[in-house]
C-alpha cells in the first residue's frame, strides 16, 4: 500500500486547559497532592501524641496558624470536588447496577451518594463536636464496648 | 421567506504535497437556518475553493464519517448547525489526537487496525447452519448490549480522549466499547479471543477516568462505561474466575 504522508499536530503540556472537563479531571487528579500532604500533617500529630503532651500542644499550635488554617481550607475545598466528582464517575466506573430488573438512573446514583457520603460526614462531626442529641448520643456511646475507648 | 445571513468559517488546511505544516483558511459564507456546519463546507466547496478536503456520507448521524473539531469540540457536523454558532467565526478542524492527511480529514488506518483486533463479530461456539434459521434472543439478552452496539465509528471519543493524544497505541473508547459489545452477546463465547487486548497495557487499563468520551458520543454509548466494566472482567480474568465461570 502506498505510504501516506501524514502531520500529527504536537499536544502541548497546557492541553488539559481546553476544555473545562479536562480541567476538571486535572483538578480531581491533583486533590491526591492535598489529600497526601493532609494525611502527612494527621500522621505527624499522632506521632507527637505519643511523644509528650508538650510534642502533641506543639502541633495544635501549629495547625493554628494562619497557612495551616489556609491548607486546610484548600484540601477540604479538594476533598468536597473529589467527592462529588467521584460520585458522578461512579455510575460510569461500577457495573451496571439494576433494580428489580431496571437500570437504576444515574442520577439516582450520583445524588444517593453524595448525599449519603454528605450525611455521615455530617453525623461524624456532630459525634465529634458533641452536637448529637442526648438520645442519639447516649445510643452511640452504646455501641462502644465498655473499656473499648475512654 | 428567505433569511440568509453570513457566517466566517475558519477551516484548517493541509496539502501533504506542498506544506510543512497546516494553516487557517478564512471563508464568508452565506447561511439558512437549516444549514449545518457540513453544509457550509459543501458551499465553500462548490462555490469558493474546490480544494477544502472534507470527509462525509450520510448528512443525517448514522454514517460517522463527518466528525471534525468544531470550535475546538468533537461534533458531527452534519448534526452541528451554522444557525448556534452565528455570529461566528466557527473554527473548524480535522478531528484531535488523528494525524492529519490533508486539510479536515484525518487518517483512520489505526483506529482500523484497533477494530480488527478486538475481533468485531460474534464468535460461536458452534458453526451453525443457515437452514437452522435465525440465533433468538429475548428483548433482555438484546437490552444487554444495544446501547453499545449504536457505535457509529465516528472517532469523536478518540478526539476527546487525551490517553489516546497522549499514547496512539491505546486502543481506545470505540474499539473497547465494541469488543463489549459482542462480549455482552448472548450469541458470543468470544472474551477469551478478545482478552489479551483487553488486559493489555494498553487495553482498559489505559483509561484514566477522564469521561470526556461519553459526553461527546453523538449516540450515547457512554465508551466510559464499557471500558471501565472491562476493568472488572479484566481482573476477573487475571484471577482466573473469569475462566472458571465459562469464558464468556
Amino acid at each position: 500500500m502506498t505510504e501516506v504522508r501524514t502531520y500529527r499536530r504536537p499536544m502541548p503540556a497546557d492541553w488539559w486547559t481546553r476544555n473545562p472537563s479536562y480541567v476538571v479531571y486535572m483538578l480531581r487528579e491533583a486533590s491526591a497532592v492535598f489529600f497526601f500532604v493532609y494525611a502527612l500533617v494527621l500522621l505527624w500529630g499522632l506521632y507527637t501524641l505519643t511523644q509528650s503532651e508538650a510534642a502533641y500542644d506543639g502541633w495544635r499550635a501549629l495547625l493554628a496558624t494562619p497557612a495551616m488554617i489556609a491548607f486546610h481550607a484548600v484540601a477540604a475545598a479538594f476533598a468536597l470536588l473529589h467527592t462529588v466528582t467521584w460520585f458522578m464517575v461512579l455510575p460510569k466506573t461500577a457495573p451496571t447496577l439494576r433494580l428489580g430488573g431496571r437500570i437504576v438512573p444515574v442520577a439516582a446514583v450520583v445524588v444517593v451518594g453524595v448525599g449519603a457520603s454528605a450525611a455521615i460526614s455530617l453525623f461524624v462531626y456532630a459525634w465529634v463536636a458533641g452536637l448529637l442529641p442526648p438520645g442519639l448520643a447516649e445510643a452511640v456511646r452504646n455501641l462502644v464496648p465498655p473499656g473499648g475507648a475512654s | 421567506m428567505t433569511d440568509t445571513r453570513t457566517i466566517r468559517i475558519e477551516a484548517l488546511r493541509f496539502n501533504p504535497e506542498t506544506d510543512s505544516a497546516p494553516r487557517l483558511q478564512r471563508y464568508d459564507v452565506p447561511f439558512t437556518p437549516d444549514m449545518s456546519v457540513l453544509q457550509g463546507l459543501q458551499y465553500i466547496k462548490d462555490h469558493l475553493d474546490g480544494s477544502l478536503t472534507f470527509r462525509w456520507s450520510c448528512r443525517m448521524a448514522v454514517c460517522g464519517s463527518c466528525g471534525m473539531m468544531i470550535n475546538g469540540r468533537p461534533h458531527l457536523s452534519c448534526e452541528t448547525f451554522l444557525r448556534d454558532l452565528y455570529p461566528g467565526p466557527v473554527r473548524v478542524e480535522p478531528l484531535d489526537h488523528f494525524p492529519v492527511q490533508r486539510d479536515l480529514a484525518i487518517d483512520q488506518a489505526g483506529f482500523l487496525d484497533k477494530l480488527a483486533a478486538i475481533k468485531p463479530y460474534i464468535v460461536s461456539a458452534k458453526d451453525k447452519p443457515l437452514s437452522e434459521g435465525p440465533s433468538r434472543q429475548t428483548p433482555a439478552q438484546l437490552d444487554a448490549y444495544y446501547q453499545y452496539s449504536q457505535c457509529i465509528n465516528c472517532l469523536l471519543c478518540y478526539a476527546a480522549c487525551p490517553q489516546f493524544g497522549l499514547n496512539p497505541d491505546f486502543i481506545g473508547p470505540a474499539a473497547l466499547s465494541l469488543l463489549h459489545r459482542y462480549n455482552l452477546d448472548s450469541r458470543d463465547i468470544g472474551w477469551s479471543v478478545r482478552a489479551d487486548v483487553a488486559n493489555a497495557e494498553v487495553g482498559v487499563w489505559e483509561c484514566t477516568v477522564v469521561g470526556y468520551c461519553s459526553e461527546v458520543c453523538p449516540k450515547g454509548v457512554d465508551p466510559m462505561h464499557a471500558v471501565n466494566e472491562n476493568k472488572v472482567n479484566s481482573a476477573l480474568d487475571y484471577l482466573g474466575v473469569k475462566r472458571l465461570l465459562g469464558g464468556r
